[in-house]
């Protein structure tokens, strides 16, 4: 794989697709924990550790395990017990041995279980496109980045909103909607990078 | 489907499970770090009431 086509991989991840306003995938987290840019922020860095290891091993598991032995229409199944599993297990591991870490994104492992971006990025990169290991990588790591950068964004916004004349019945969840709606259609105008 | 592929789906779902099962164990075995035990997630627009990480809930508790 080149270095261009890395680099257009990621991109392509990044903004062209962006998981939460192109894909609509994990808005629940989109919504639910983006009122502070610090709650958002330790999301999106759990979500981008989860997302690494988990398509690392799904990766791993499809390509060695379901497809040799022609169980492939596992896949969902196994993806989601195996993101389940990983959760757990890094969530075990983190406060064992790095409480700092812990501190700033454990509580937000359990409620990665169920984002449906992270067995999205594993149905996606496996079943939809069957990229090599190194091409999972970049896009599972790339789609991270376009999560942090999008929560990021929306949080720093609904911030500055608080302070805002908002009319009571659009206060609180109902402008976070309109902000992403608009938020997606300027994204969806990267649409045109090739 | 052939009787490979039924073993090879009942051998890797009951092990996937089985490994789920064990590290949901060793997980709540663990204790959290110190400074740690309060913390809680800021999610307040999910309507699973249901989920622990609800602070809708607390709330009520707290008022009433």
């Amino acid at each position: 794989m080149t270095f261009a086509e890395i680099i257009s991989l990621a991109i392509g991840a990044i903004l062209v697709n962006n998981v939460l306003l192109s894909q609509f995938l994990g808005i629940c987290s989109f919504v639910g924990v983006s009122k502070k840019r610090s709650s958002a922020l330790g999301m999106g860095v759990a979500v981008l550790f989860v997302l690494i290891l988990s398509s690392l091993v799904t990766w791993l598991l499809y390509n060695l395990v379901l497809k040799p032995l022609n169980v492939t229409f596992l896949s969902t199944i196994v993806f989601i017990l195996v993101i389940a599993t990983l959760v757990q297990f890094v969530e075990m591991v983190i406060k064992k041995y790095l409480p700092g870490l812990y501190k700033v994104l454990g509580i937000y492992l359990p409620l990665i279980t169920t984002n449906c971006a992270i067995l999205g990025v594993a149905n996606f990169v496996n079943v939809g496109q069957n990229y090599d290991l190194v091409q999972t990588l970049v896009y599972a790591i790339s789609i991270g980045l376009g999560y942090i950068l999008v929560m990021f964004i929306f949080s720093g916004i609904r911030e500055k909103i608080e302070t805002a004349p908002i009319p009571k019945p659009f206060k609180g969840v109902a402008i976070a909607f309109i902000i992403a709606g608009f938020m997606a259609m300027a994204f969806a105008g990267f649409s045109g990078i090739a | 489907m052939t009787p490979e592929q039924i073993i090879a789906t009942v051998v890797i779902i009951g092990l996937l499970i089985a490994m789920f099962i064990i590290c949901f164990l060793l997980n709540r075995k663990t204790p959290k770090p110190k400074g740690c035990e309060d913390l809680e997630a800021e999610c307040e627009t999910c309507p699973i009431t249901t989920c622990l990480k609800n602070t809708s809930k607390k709330e009520e508790e707290k008022n009433e």
